[in-house]
């Protein structure tokens, strides 16, 4: 156990740590529609409408399904403030602010209200909600890059690594693509995200192990 | 709040650790009230999971970023230190109370069970029994048998209180305990809920009951001439 820990420690330090370069990836105003599919069933569920708009030097992240707004720098997308909706077990609204030292949190639960303070990390630190479409500014070319990201439904901050594994086709609704093929490694669980090779990088699907996002329309404004 | 009423969920897992302890208590001639203090030390030795084992296994999620490890094998990784914490914070008092030879007024068989009893009921009330949330019947089963086993595996760890007993026990408490855990999380997704708690279920009862085979007490044969 030891020896694996060192082992990962090792790695870990070798990765180098993720760099996200916005410029000519955003673009005024987005919206993609994806189709979300059972990966059992594979039939379609539902589809969700996330907008990406440009706005005073900041990028807002909006997605329906998922409940969740996000706003971040546009220099170098940290994250600056985000809002997520959860029903589980009751409505919970969770609000975070993001200092140069700290993330403020404030939750509205079915228990009343809940206040934390973390600790922000040194490195980049990326909201959760932020995550598959800031990585649109990643660099492909590298095969592994390491980052924090906070999770809001439970005010934690985890570890993880991005990994490039090759380019493939895709067909999604909205047609064919080349794509990055990008495992979100965890830990204990990965998922996949699949980027167009082309710029400004589009997300073109999204597996989280039990839905699939397939894209099937987008427009630029 | 749908689902189970708290009530009933408390007055099942109590039952549970009633059933669990009962066959321990009626092979003792003498119970006493000793067994109570390793009842309360593995009621509040379910605090070690937050203290211990989150921490341990969220370093070991860290380390394990980025790395070639196979999905089964980080699993294993990630589950090793629920059996070994766990088992080891149920353990740990009994284990130097009977090193010592301090039972105060209960049998040595009877500490290891209770410490399993008490955490084991604790768990399941802390989990279950006053989550807000809709629990059903399924939720109920599954902390019935992880409170069964919890008294099994904490038998096997602790024994008699000899210190051969640990240097086995405890660790096969701790394979046994990461062992259920592992096939509890590794099956999670490939079966139904109510398959899967019925593995796990007789797993628990199978464990319960080789804890209670290996504390049978040696009988004393006289032959008649």
């Amino acid at each position: 156990m030891v020896a694996l820990m060192l082992f990962g420690l090792s790695m870990s330090a070798k990765m180098q740590e993720l760099k996200l370069d916005p410029e000519d990836i955003f673009s005024d105003r987005e919206v993609f529609i994806y189709g979300l599919f059972d990966n059992e069933s594979g039939e379609e569920i539902t589809e969700t409408e996330v907008i990406c708009e440009v706005e005073d030097g900041y990028l807002l992240i909006d997605d329906s399904v998922n409940e969740s707004f996000v706003s971040v720098k546009l220099d170098d997308l940290s994250p600056y403030s985000g809002e997520k909706s959860i029903h589980y077990a009751g409505d919970y609204v969770i609000h975070s602010q993001f200092t140069e030292t700290q993330i403020i949190i404030d939750a509205e639960t079915p228990d009343g209200e809940q206040h934390i303070e973390l600790d922000r990390p040194e490195g980049l630190l990326l909201h959760n909600d932020q995550l598959l479409f800031s990585l649109r500014a990643m660099d492909f070319s590298i095969e592994k890059q390491k980052l924090k990201l906070f999770i809001p439904a439970n005010a934690s901050i985890i570890d993880m690594a991005v990994m490039v594994e090759g380019i493939e086709k895709f067909n999604a609704p909205a047609g064919e693509f080349e794509v990055y093929r990008v495992t979100l490694d965890f830990g204990l669980s990965m998922q996949t995200a699949f980027y167009e090779v082309e710029n400004p990088h589009k997300m073109i699907a999204y597996d989280n192990g039990t839905l699939q996002y397939r894209l099937k329309e987008s427009k630029s404004e | 709040m749908a689902g189970v009423p708290v009530p009933i969920r408390i007055s099942a897992f109590v039952f549970a650790a009633l059933v669990g302890l009962l066959p321990f208590f009626l092979r003792s001639k003498k119970i006493g009230f000793g067994w109570l203090l390793p009842f309360f030390w593995g009621a509040s030795s379910l605090y070690s999971v937050k203290l211990i084992q989150i921490p341990i296994q969220k370093a070991i999620t860290s380390a394990m970023v980025g790395t070639e490890i196979v999905p089964w094998m980080r699993l294993l990784f990630y589950i090793i230190p629920s059996g070994a914490v766990q088992e080891l914070a149920k353990a740990i008092i009994p284990i130097i109370f009977l090193l010592v030879g301090l039972r105060l007024g209960s049998p040595s068989e009877l500490w290891g069970p209770a410490a399993g009893a008490g955490f084991g009921i604790t768990e399941a009330i802390v989990i279950v029994g006053i989550n807000p949330g809709a629990i059903g019947i399924l939720a109920l089963v599954e902390r019935f048998s992880s409170t069964l086993f919890h008294i099994g595996a904490s038998s096997i760890a602790v024994g008699k209180g000899k210190p051969l007993r640990f240097v086995w026990g405890l660790p096969l408490a701790m394979v046994l305990h990461a062992l259920t855990n592992f096939i509890a999380f590794g099956l999670s997704d490939k079966m139904g809920y109510w398959p899967l708690e019925g593995i796990i279920a007789l797993e628990s009862i199978a464990i319960w009951g080789f804890a209670l085979a290996l504390n049978e007490k040696k009988q004393n044969y006289i032959v008649e001439k």
